[in-house]
């Protein structure tokens, strides 16, 4: 290749957020960061993005551009309805390809990056785009809780992941599967390598993403910890859902079933948080996990 | 001693940063035997990295009985004050569990040593 040529990337077919998925993901990032190269991004025979691919390829390019290489898409022969979405959902406006309208309210969950912690203009997006009570009724309480959970993994990448690029982030409703998706994606150091850091003894990567998830963190001097994944995990289990989290070759799925953790093969220079939600359950019981909620029970007084 | 949290926080008491703010108003109060009440009113969502630092790590140095005593906390919603009796639990677990606070303290000390 010569070294004037951008490298190709070809994104097609279907691109879904199962683990084969993530791994054919890694791969273009791990070679597009080994290269010098500028990058064209080629969806010509792309079928389906799901909103980890778009998250994922906004986090990219943002990532080539942080590193002073050009990056551009081809998208002349891409599908109809794959243009459509992730001209709805932002993502063309965002990075500012061919002819776009910008994000079109009320349908896509928009695509967002940000370099810089956010947290209310997050939360207003978990709020108003994501968690829409036409999607997913689960009443304020609920509510309340998910974005609190959600804003507590949002949070870590400015506080642990010393990303260039910030997060990237998109969500998803599939009225068909009753489903609602998220997926956040830093460009860090990722949770094995803080956790090893912080750690006496070096875990895998998956032991240290299930350490990670247990409520442990690596920067807690004088302090006790916080509770966010750990009650993001119980919630989605109730809900039937599943939490997935990738990091270097780690990889996580928490679902109805319990807690699993894998070795992948093609490592990942960042960390994957990735919320599915069951849109058509009702048997949420606020007092079932969060304990009594009376406001009348002492609030210091300890367990017996 | 009032305070109302949304005039200094806002709708979202969300982050570590944030529950400082309250904890550097209150502690130095409450350390001294007055009374403090945090009024809650208006805020919407919470999250425990908030709760921990304004509220959880005032365990740290005042006796969860003393604490029962001179602090207030009103008009927080119901995520809100079952969030807060976790990390409440999970702050006294913590200060309490002298082992377990040295353990986690020296190997950050190590680590800090190590940077």
């Amino acid at each position: 290749m010569l070294a004037h040529q951008p490298m190709r990337i070809r994104i097609s077919g279907y691109n879904n957020d199962e683990p084969e998925d993530y791994e054919r993901l890694f791969k273009i990032a791990n070679a597009i960061r080994s290269s010098g190269n500028d990058v064209l991004f080629d969806f010509n025979e792309c079928q389906f993005l799901a909103q980890n691919t778009i998250a994922f390829m906004g986090g990219l390019t943002a990532w080539i551009i942080f590193k002073k290489r050009k990056v551009s898409y081809s998208l002349e022969g891409i599908s109809s309805a794959v243009r459509k979405h992730i001209n709805d959902n932002g993502f063309l406006e965002a990075f500012q390809i061919g002819n776009n309208t910008g994000h079109v309210k009320d349908t896509a969950v928009p695509f967002k990056i940000d370099v810089k912690q956010d947290e209310i203009g997050f939360i207003n997006y978990l709020l108003n785009n994501w968690l829409l009570t036409s999607r997913i009724d689960i009443g304020d309480d609920l509510k309340q809780l998910l974005v609190a959970c959600v804003s507590e993994a949002y949070l870590n990448v400015f506080h642990h992941a010393n990303s260039p690029i910030g997060v990237s982030i998109c969500g998803q409703y599939f009225p068909n599967k009753q489903e609602l998706d998220i997926t956040l994606i830093d460009f860090g150091v990722g949770i094995p390598y803080n956790v090893n850091n912080f750690l006496p003894n070096s875990l895998t990567s998956p032991k240290a993403l299930l350490w990670a998830l247990k409520g442990n963190t690596t920067t807690t001097h004088g302090m006790a910890r916080g509770l966010g994944l750990k009650i993001l995990k119980n919630f989605v289990q109730r809900n039937s859902g599943k939490l997935e989290i990738y990091s270097d070759t780690g990889y996580v799925l928490i679902d109805k079933d319990g807690e699993k953790s894998y070795e992948i093969s093609t490592p990942f220079n960042g960390t994957v948080i990735q919320v599915t939600l069951r849109c058509d359950w009702n048997h949420y019981n606020l007092e079932g996990f969060l304990g009594e909620i009376s406001p009348s029970l002492p609030l210091f007084g300890r367990r017996p | 001693m009032l305070i109302n949290v949304e005039q200094i926080i806002g709708l979202y008491c969300i982050t570590l940063e944030d529950g400082q703010k309250i904890y550097d108003l209150i502690h130095p109060k409450l350390h001294a035997g007055e009374s403090v009440k945090l009024d809650f009113t208006g805020v919407k969502i919470f999250a425990s990295p908030f709760m921990n630092a304004a509220i959880g790590q005032l365990l740290g140095d005042i006796a969860d009985k003393t604490l029962e005593r001179l602090l207030e906390v009103e008009n927080m919603t119901a995520v809100g004050t079952s969030l807060l009796r976790m990390v409440i639990n999970n702050a006294q677990e913590y200060y309490s569990n002298q082992d377990l606070r040295n353990a986690v303290d020296e190997v950050l000390d190590a680590a800090s040593e190590d940077i």
